[in-house]
């Protein structure tokens, strides 16, 4: 899983560096996410280089916003593409999960 | 007593008896007498015994051949065999039975065209209902009518008197914003339609006029069962037959105000709408069509339609009543009723290599109305064609009708399929009774259009009289052949009026594309997550094809990845070595996908809507499929595989 992380003042960016987030890739991500997740952590994932993302790499954020929600976090996403956007939509998830355009979107409102 | 006395099954029984002679010892013989009637042989054997089968037929098997067990044989074969017989009459029962339910169409239509019956629509529709009703034993049925946004009854039977109420509740109110007949065969209770409270099924089907629902007709059944297709085929039908003679009975009250020569042109457009043209179907697999059905102000009885023999074959119709006025058009209605009843509509079971020829179909139909047109002085013509894409044959039967074209995509042709025995070309239905109307046969391969149409299309005149004609209508098919059916059907059209700008179209204009598909393309794999990109491609490639949006291709590509996801981590659990099967195929306005298997069933009712709080993972995978896809259905193919299809009409442009 290519994964960088970049940390700006008490807020961690974990920019996703894969083209798909499906049954084949999900796992992997949550597992290895798991791992980074601080209790308490504020994270966004910068999603600008994902072009395909399905109901298996939803699951795993979904299993990542609940983790931070527990311990008082929180989980945004940025950058995302039309088509990756509109899977959350679809799924009515946008309204769980907060988006933004930006990654400076995204840090401000944390 | 039942009588064995269906010919098949004599004939069977017959021929078997034979074989068992030839089983016997050299020099000896045997013989049969069913119901007193020897088919085989006489009683003149040294052994014999009598019995009667389950089904009350006597019979009785004497033979010469020192055996009581050959007759112990026999007598056990005989049973079985009657009861092949029974089955046989079973089926030819429920033949009869739908060939009532198109009688009483074709009643109807007689109805229709008596002019002093028209003043009674009352009694037509209690006709109708009553036939409605008679598909089945304590059915319930209603006859709403639409009335701004309420309903009310306009018939019922077996419930007491329905009360209006708003035209937007429950399934009725589905099957009208739909404009589709709905089948439910698992009713659960609502109380927005007091009267199917305790219903198990229901059959609901919109009375379409000029675009719009008018009413529905509604079945019902206090029993559980399953209403199928050919119910909803009935339905159809009568509901088109009401709407027509509602519509008939409107204007001709307008008429009595004075606007009959505009109203005219109304009721052949209604008839012509409702009854005259089929639907073609938007969605066989391996063909897809495009019509022209314009009318003209005197309606000159054109008509078409489509019938679905079974997924490999499809017939299409396309006939001509000589004569002008609503008396073609219902003429029309009638043949095309018979044609319904032969072609159309039969029982599921019944399988491909059974259903009729298109040769038996035209004379079957050819003997239900002969008699009819020539005392009426009428005639029709019509070409009966049977295309079945995946065994790339095309098989006409002319009568009398103008050629049918053909493009070939091999050497880029247009080729007139005319009858091989030149002068001795078929006649018209309703010129001579008893007239033979043999088939053609035709190789077609994908890329190929053909164009069935009326002659209003070939003799329609410009400014100097000259008319259209063949070559100008197969230029307009090759110039167009790349384009979509429908695009090529609407080519032709505006080719056709340009063409007579001057002297206007006076005749109907009728066309109909078939355009070949190549077979739909398939991707196996083995039952590997890493295997969903491939899917995706695959999928990519097949929305591109059928010049899917980018926007629609992501869903599409969205839903096959779920549903393909389903199948590795459910059907096989995550076993690696199981098969899975996509075939996709584009057309002009959809794509589909059917995705096969062979492991654990999925079952749908299991799987609840998911969190839309985000408080668990699961469910979103099935409700995405159902959200993004149009039709989704579950079920089995032949060997018994799972099998999900999945299909997505594209959003207009202008939405």
């Amino acid at each position: 899983m290519n994964l960088a992380s970049e940390t700006i003042g008490d807020v961690e960016v974990i920019e996703v560096l894969e083209k798909n987030l499906d049954a084949d890739t999900a796992q992997l991500f949550k597992t290895e996410m798991t791992a980074r997740l601080t209790e308490g952590g504020k994270i966004i994932f910068d999603l600008g280089m994902l072009e395909f993302i399905d109901s298996s790499g939803l699951g795993a954020m979904l299993s990542c916003l609940r983790k931070l929600n527990a311990t008082g976090g929180d989980l945004k996403l940025c950058s995302l593409s039309a088509s990756v956007r509109s899977m959350f939509e679809l799924v009515r998830m946008h309204r769980v999960i907060e988006i933004y355009e930006t990654r400076e979107e995204a840090i401000a409102s944390l | 007593m039942t009588q064995l006395v269906a010919d098949q099954a004599t004939s069977l029984l017959a021929n078997a008896l034979r074989k068992q002679l030839d089983a016997l010892p050299h020099g000896h013989d045997l013989a049969l007498c069913l119901n007193g009637e020897w088919l085989l042989g006489c009683a003149t054997k040294t052994l014999e015994r009598a019995f009667t089968t389950a089904h009350g037929d006597d019979v009785r098997v004497s033979t010469d051949a020192d055996t009581d067990t050959l007759l112990c044989v026999v007598e056990h074969w005989i049973q079985s065999t009657a009861q092949l017989g029974e089955m046989e009459r079973d089926l030819e029962g429920l033949y009869d039975e739908l060939g009532a339910s198109y009688e009483s169409l074709s009643s109807i239509y007689e109805i229709g065209s008596d002019s002093s019956l028209l003043l009674h629509p009352e009694e037509a529709l209690r006709r109708i209902i009553d036939r409605a009703l008679a598909y089945e034993a304590d059915l319930h049925a209603v006859f709403w009518l639409v009335d701004g946004a309420t309903i009310v009854p306009a018939q019922w039977r077996n419930t007491a008197t329905p009360q209006a109420r708003p035209a937007r509740l429950g399934l009725i109110g589905r099957a009208l914003t739909e404009q589709r007949g709905i089948i439910d065969n698992r009713r659960a209770n609502s109380d927005d339609e007091p009267e199917l409270h305790d219903a198990q099924r229901v059959a609901v089907t919109p009375m379409m006029c000029r675009d719009r629902a008018v009413g529905a007709l509604v079945v019902w059944h206090h029993a559980e069962g399953a209403f199928d297709s050919r119910l909803m085929g009935l339905l159809t039908s009568l509901a088109s037959q009401a709407a027509m003679i509602l519509e008939q009975d409107r204007l001709r009250k307008q008429t009595v105000e004075g606007e009959r020569l505009r109203r005219e042109v109304e009721i052949s457009g209604v008839i012509q709408k409702t009854l005259l043209l089929g639907h073609a179907p938007q969605h066989f697999s391996g063909v897809e069509f495009g019509t022209v059905a314009h009318a003209s102000r005197h309606i000159d009885g054109d008509f078409f339609g489509f019938f679905e023999q079974n997924a490999q074959t499809i017939d299409v119709l396309v006939a001509d009543v000589m004569g002008k006025g609503i008396p073609a058009a219902l003429v029309g209605a009638g043949v095309k009723s018979q044609f319904l009843r032969f072609a159309g509509a039969r029982p599921q079971r019944h399988t491909a290599n059974a259903s009729l020829t298109p040769r038996t179909i035209v004379e079957s139909v050819h003997k239900e109305v002969a008699a009819q047109l020539i005392d009426l002085g009428k005639f029709v013509t019509a070409v009966y064609a049977r295309i079945e894409p995946s065994s790339q044959r095309l098989t006409i039967v002319d009568c009398g009708h103008t050629e049918v074209l053909h493009y070939r995509a091999r050497d880029h042709r247009v080729v007139r399929l005319r009858d091989d025995r030149d002068d001795q070309a078929n006649l018209p239905l309703g010129f001579v009774p008893g007239t033979p109307y043999p088939e053609t046969e035709v190789a077609i391969e994908p890329g190929d259009c053909l164009c069935f149409y009326s002659d209003g299309i070939t003799e329609a005149t410009d400014a100097q009289g000259a008319m259209f004609g063949v070559e100008a209508l197969a230029q307009t098919l090759a110039l167009h052949r790349a384009a979509a059916p429908q695009e090529i059907a609407d080519a032709i059209h505006v080719a056709v009026t340009t063409f007579a700008t001057a002297t206007g179209v006076n005749d109907d204009l009728t066309c109909v594309i078939a355009k070949i598909l190549p077979a739909p393309r398939t991707l196996e794999f083995h039952a590997e997550p890493g295997h969903l990109q491939r899917v995706r491609q695959f999928a990519d490639e097949i929305c591109r094809a059928a010049r899917a949006s980018a926007d629609d291709t992501a869903r599409v590509l969205l839903a096959v990845t779920e549903a393909v996801s389903n199948v590795i981590r459910h059907a096989y659990s995550t076993d690696e070595t199981g098969i899975v099967r996509i075939e996709g195929e584009a057309f002009a306005d959809s794509v589909r996908f059917s995705i096969f298997d062979h492991g654990a069933t999925f079952d749908r009712d299991g799987v609840d809507d998911p969190a839309f709080d985000g408080s668990s993972d699961g469910g979103f995978g099935i409700f995405i499929i159902e959200e993004v896809m149009d039709e989704v259905s579950l079920g089995r193919d032949a060997n018994g595989n799972n099998r999900l299809d999945l299909r997505m009409r594209f959003k207009k442009g202008n939405e």
